[in-house]
């Protein structure tokens, strides 16, 4: 595309050309040029974005979307009691783990978004690298991740669930071993620490 | 389009008069450069390594003893936090810090002493932990000696370059194998605060980093932290004590040197419930998971996900092994494949 061809889809997403015959001319154009399609987009999202409309309408930040699905789902905990009574605890301790997985989640989207174009279809890496949005918002690149049978979008839905779930109890486990390091709590500072050597082989 | 060209234009505009104040300047700060750097280079020409711990050590008590205002951008992958961090010290010595989050939902966090509690918004999602360290800032092994990290990290020093106004040191914490990420730290010259910092992986790529924006240090304590000491607290999370030993009985056969055993307990995983083996390893500066759960119930297919936080799933017979932590996938693999039926 063009200088000249850029400025007239901006112009066009502004509602800047009077003559009318050129308008439509221009849609014309746009509607038969992927390029341009495109550039629309692109225009369209840093105009929403200037304007500060772009973060309630488009999920540019999928991260609290996802937390607030995956909390909705979620069955009672009981990893956690307090003296505030369990029913309580349970309440505060749900958004908590979805507070703190924010960041993770948000970075595991945009990934897998950015790792789409490179990753062509390739046998010979094994595992592959997923390439499959945790929203599934973009189920079509999980053809390369998984072998032969495609999975179904319900499949889909709860591996993203459960791929969440597994970073989101990481982070919980990483707070928790926080305050048991302070307690003294943790193995490393009991006499168990010993019970099982790890070999290193460098 | 066009409102987007016009402040381009006006930026290049302040452009040339900037540059023009600039050189106007050029013959004072010459000048003060003869001086300056007899002072300054002392400690990195004397003795380099120790000299990087003693920069490192510097950095850990100024993020424990300094008075300061600052705002600051955290970036992972793609994604970029502003937040607001302050810290201070009350006349007795009890330490104080908030971080507000300056995007999205109102997420503060506010530690005082021993306790950091987590407000967020419902209010009835706020809880307190136990905690010298504010959870989700920075390394809880940034706020101690650098001892505790060796033998297994390293730290070089080098002149650093100029970070949110200030001159730098530049600190270099290296693991001595390729197994785990690296960290680049620059640390002011005059207060020891950490101003910048970059988590990487060993080939160099970016995966994670913090940029003060602006730094403010103060005699004293910053006068918005002053009444913090009477705030509300939320109510504090409590563990069960006594967990159920892992049931599986697949234990990691490696992993890099220097990695610890933290916890490990059978239970349900967060949200989904799923019942799993889990163990959790530190080598004091990073964390690793380890999740073992049937297959079966599992269901996941072959997989790694790669970002500042990976994850690394295998099935092995009825198993499932699943890798969670700040490390390269190709670590996480070889911790995966190294499950075995204890001995």
């Amino acid at each position: 595309m063009t200088d000249r061809s850029y400025e007239q889809v901006s112009a066009l997403l502004d509602n800047a050309i009077d003559d009318t015959r050129e308008q439509e001319q221009q849609l014309d154009t746009l509607l038969s040029d992927s390029e341009a399609q495109e550039a629309w987009g692109r225009y369209a999202l840093i105009g929403r974005v200037m304007k500060g409309d772009a973060t309630t309408e488009q999920p540019l930040d999928i991260s609290a979307a996802v937390a607030a699905r995956v909390s909705n789902e979620a069955q009672p905990g009981k990893v956690v009691q307090g003296r505030f009574g369990k029913q309580s605890i349970q309440r505060w301790l749900r958004p908590t783990g979805s507070i703190a997985i924010a960041a993770s989640v948000a970075l595991v989207a945009v990934l897998s978004v950015q790792q789409t174009a490179p990753v062509v279809p390739e046998e010979t890496v094994q595992p592959a690298f997923a390439t499959a949005p945790i929203g599934g918002r973009n189920p079509v690149s999980y053809n390369t991740v998984l072998q032969s049978n495609e999975p179904t979008q319900a499949e889909l839905a709860q591996q993203s669930r459960l791929l969440q779930s597994y970073m989101l109890d990481h982070q919980q486990q990483l707070q928790l071993s926080l305050q048991a390091q302070q307690l003294n709590e943790n193995l490393e500072t009991n006499s168990e620490s010993d019970k099982k050597p790890v070999e290193n082989d460098q | 389009m066009r409102i987007l060209k016009q402040i381009l234009n006006r930026t290049k505009n302040q452009w040339k008069m900037t540059s023009n104040w600039w050189r106007g300047s050029l013959a004072g700060l010459l000048l003060v450069s003869f001086t300056a750097p007899v002072i300054a280079q002392t400690p990195v020409a004397e003795a380099p390594s120790s000299s990087a711990e003693y920069w490192f050590n510097q950095m850990s008590s100024a993020l424990r003893e300094l008075n300061f205002e600052a705002t600051l951008v955290k970036s992972s992958g793609a994604r970029l936090e502003p937040m607001t961090w302050l810290h201070g010290v009350y006349e007795d010595g009890l330490e104080v810090e908030l971080v507000v989050r300056l995007n999205g939902a109102d997420v503060r966090s506010v530690r005082i002493g021993d306790d950091t509690s987590y407000y967020s918004q419902p209010s009835d999602s706020s809880y307190t932990l136990h905690s010298d360290v504010t959870y989700g800032l920075l390394p809880a092994a940034f706020y101690q000696p650098f001892e505790n990290l060796q033998p297994h990290y390293q730290v070089l020093v080098d002149r650093g370059m100029r970070v949110t106004g200030r001159s730098t040191y530049f600190l270099r914490i290296l693991s001595r194998d390729n197994d785990r990420y690296h960290y680049g730290l620059w640390v002011d010259r005059k207060s020891g605060m950490l101003l910048k910092m970059q988590m990487t992986t060993p080939q160099g790529e970016v995966l994670e980093q913090i940029q003060l924006t602006t730094f403010v240090e103060r005699e004293s304590m910053p006068i918005s932290l002053s009444d913090l000491r009477g705030v509300p607290r939320p109510p504090r999370l409590h563990e069960i004590r006594n967990m159920e030993p892992p049931q599986f009985s697949l234990e990691p056969q490696w992993l890099p040197a220097g990695f610890k055993l933290l916890r490990a307990s059978h239970r349900r995983i967060a949200e989904t419930r799923l019942p799993s083996d889990y163990f959790l390893y530190t080598d004091g500066l990073t964390e690793v998971s380890i999740y073992v759960s049937q297959s079966q119930q599992q269901a996941l297919p072959e997989l790694a996900l790669k970002g500042p936080e990976s994850l690394f799933n295998l099935n092995q017979g009825e198993f499932a092994i699943t890798v969670v932590g700040k490390l390269p996938v190709s670590t996480l693999q070889r911790i995966a494949e190294s499950m075995q039926p204890a001995t």
